[in-house]
């Protein structure tokens, strides 16, 4: 029955698409909007069938089959609706009609939506010809379904992607406004404002999403590393930065009409980044985690998708350059610094685009393999961002148009950070760590002094206030965390001590060691204890055998003292010995707090508007 | 003008210095080392995080040539004649363009954006 029904909802959908487009809406007797309303349905409903279809476990879906369980737990039956492609694509849709109708709210300009249900098409087209959800099957009563990957079966997953997705599909409305904006030169105020709005929007849902995501490779994958360069993790970070700077350069067009172009391109580029993305992962051109089985028929379609917005993009352009005045503004201002945040964030991004597409490249034309991993994006991506970190301290602060005052006490800040990071060098004896201690004491520094100059202002300046504060403590205890965890591996054989002796005086002392069985997987849980002082804390790793697939899978136990962490996981377990692994990991709860910290940030900014 | 000026001054001091650094750190922990080998079996894990045989079979042979008193870059060209340039995380010299990208990229846009500022 859902099959059916989700087949024909989208033909249904593609039909009232082609409808809308010829404009025969009145024909047959629709008016516009409510043919909006029903196309932008058409794209929600299917998702919502499928999610009902997971969730009773209606193995007529093949899809169902697939990726469930008939034993999971609800919540888990539901979150499988994204644990694979065709499900995600279906998310996809969803979303960017979703976000059509409530954009709809806010601005029903026909043009607008008619660019938003064309991408939208072109997606539905996508997952009907190759990833299809909806595919039937027959006599499946004596089916328990293949179950879901197991890494995937985690509280944070189920908001993981979809938070992500919010955050690049939030993206296209910037994309449409933009591609209105340039096609009817119509460079009201209103159009620019909006898109800050929705930027806003989706960079909240980005940022909440990649740290979600890192949050849950911290506490699920085991590998003690909260950022792996992995190539999905680039690539939610390119829109991530574009966004970023879009929301800066939007701050000048909106303010005094400059760098319009610029503003309006990055509109179109970051949804386009998001794309490529997307396009990347399930073409299976790069090998990551994140790897979806997949076909090269799934990878030319997206490349369609990509080939239709890349062109939109470049037509515009074309058609619109001559139409605007050169920007030009005085070199101390505060719109050349936000040039700047520009121009290294664009870099950043291109450089890890570059990185992640580079081994592909080198196949093709040097035909020789290569990895470019960590040690290539610590030093380029770093490198870039040192700089940019640097002025954030200052820029907010610069006035706009022509900085006159030229009494702030940028010299004092910068000897005072140069002080303390001369003072952490000879503490910690770490070059690494003096340096990050440099470029974000300035802004700590600043961030203390402004607050108690400017006590009473809005609700915005807090928000670009806390958003530059949380960088600079996610720096420090980024930096710290990477510098000074300290890894160690202990080894208990079966007749031998139960007892061993860390590295810094206290001892990691085996309890216990437990097998259980749960509805859906077998837990073989070992106890330790680690003796500080007279005091005990417990850790309680686990490696879980997961039914019917029988994958296996690290659960990571953790204790916290503070901001610091130990961090153990089982790395291996035979009948006669257990090893473990146990990593302190100091400032990481820092690391977290900062970084919610900073969606709280943009969240600040999204509700001062009414 | 005279505080961007030092601004900028200071970004070169930062980037030399980085440079400088970065040039002559030894990977002188073994641990780091392991971040930087690539687990062939898996996914783009690196060694350090991975517990598949490949990968612990491949840190006891490290291991074994590091007591035995050989240096970390012998033993990394030693793996890269075996396993291929795959290996390392770390793209060597013969990638140079990598390397120098992210610079090209800041000075073609810089390049690409300076008549934007007013001249005075």
């Amino acid at each position: 029955m859902i099959p059916l029904l989700g087949n024909l909802i989208f033909y249904l959908t593609l039909f009232f698409i082609i409808i809308f487009y010829l404009g025969w809406g009145k024909k047959i007797l629709l008016q516009d909007q409510i043919l909006l309303y029903l196309i932008y349905l058409g794209g929600i409903v299917p998702f919502l069938l499928l999610v009902m279809g997971f969730a009773i476990s209606d193995f007529s879906i093949l899809n169902v089959i697939q990726n469930s369980y008939i034993d999971d737990p609800l919540f888990y039956k539901i979150t499988s609706v994204w644990g694979s492609h065709e499900g995600s694509i279906l998310l996809w849709i969803f979303l960017i009609n979703f976000f059509g109708i409530v954009f709809l709210r806010s601005n029903n300009n026909l043009q607008i939506h008619k660019q938003i249900i064309f991408i939208s098409s072109l997606f539905i087209l996508y997952l009907l010809l190759s990833s299809n959800p909806f595919v039937y099957v027959e006599n499946s009563s004596e089916i328990d379904g293949l179950g879901l990957n197991p890494i995937l079966q985690h509280v944070l997953f189920v908001i993981h992607p979809p938070t992500l997705f919010l955050g690049y599909i939030g993206l296209i409305i910037p994309f449409v406004l933009a591609s209105h904006i340039l096609a009817t030169k119509d460079f009201s105020k209103k159009f620019f404002k909006q898109m800050l709005f929705w930027s806003k929007i989706s960079w909240f849902f980005l940022t909440f999403g990649i740290v979600l995501g890192s949050y849950w490779a911290y506490s699920e994958l085991g590998w003690g590393g909260w950022w792996f360069w992995d190539p999905v993790e680039n690539i939610s970070l390119i829109p991530w930065l574009l966004n970023t700077a879009l929301i800066h350069s939007l701050q000048v067009s909106i303010k005094n009409d400059q760098l319009k172009l610029w503003s309006l391109n990055l509109a179109l580029y970051s949804f386009i980044s998001a794309v490529f993305g997307t396009f990347l992962v399930r073409s299976n051109l790069i090998v990551s985690v994140h790897s979806f089985a997949t076909d090269p028929l799934r990878g030319l379609f997206l490349v369609v998708i990509i080939g239709y917005l890349f062109l939109v993009t470049i037509r515009l352009n074309i058609k619109s350059i001559i139409h605007f005045n050169q920007d030009t503004f005085s070199l101390v201002s505060k719109e050349s610094f936000l040039l700047l945040n520009n121009i290294f964030f664009i870099a950043a991004a291109l450089t890890v685009f570059i990185g992640t597409v580079y081994p592909l490249f080198s196949e093709l034309f040097f035909q020789s393999s290569v990895s470019v991993g960590a040690p290539y994006y610590n030093f380029a991506f770093n490198m870039l961002m040192a700089p940019i970190i640097l002025l954030m301290a200052f820029a907010p602060q610069i006035s706009w148009s022509k900085h006159e005052n030229r009494n702030n006490k940028i010299w004092i800040t910068i000897i005072a950070a140069g002080c303390v990071s001369m003072l952490t060098f000879f503490y910690f004896s770490n070059f690494y760590f003096a340096i990050a201690i440099f470029i974000a004491a300035p802004i700590i520094i600043q961030s203390i002094v402004v607050i108690f100059k400017k006590f009473n202002k809005d609700l915005r300046f807090y928000s670009q206030w806390l958003a530059h504060l949380s960088i600079a403590i996610f720096i420090i205890a980024a930096v710290f965390t990477e510098q000074f965890d300290q890894e160690e591996n202990f080894i208990f054989e079966k007749e031998g001590k139960s007892e061993l002796l860390m590295n810094n005086g206290n001892s990691l002392i085996l309890k216990n060691i437990k097998d259980t069985l749960f509805s859906n997987y077998q837990e073989i849980l070992v106890e330790v204890s680690i003796i500080n002082h007279q005091q005990e804390y417990i850790l309680t790793p686990s490696k879980n055998i997961y039914q019917p697939s029988g994958q296996i899978t690290n659960e990571v136990s953790t204790i916290n003292q503070w901001l610091n962490q130990y961090y153990a996981t089982i790395s291996t377990i035979e009948s006669d010995r257990v090893a473990i692994n146990l990593v302190y990991k100091p400032l990481i709860n820092l690391l977290w707090i900062s970084s919610i910290l900073l969606v709280f940030s943009i969240f600040l900014s999204i509700i001062k508007r009414r | 003008m005279k505080i961007l000026k030092s601004i900028y001054n200071l970004f070169f001091v930062i980037f030399f210095s980085l440079f400088i650094n970065i040039a002559l750190a030894n990977v002188n922990q073994l641990n780091d080392y392991y971040k930087t080998i690539r687990c062939l079996v898996c996914e783009g894990q690196s060694i350090q995080e991975s517990d598949t045989e490949f990968a612990i079979n491949l840190k006891e042979q490290i291991q074994k040539k590091y007591d035995s008193g050989m240096d970390l870059k012998t033993i990394n060209q030693e793996l890269i004649n075996i396993y291929g340039e795959e290996i390392s995380f770390n793209p060597s010299n013969n990638h140079f363009i990598l390397w120098f990208l992210p610079l090209l990229i800041l000075v073609i846009i810089f390049f690409l954006v300076r008549n934007k500022y007013r001249k005075n």
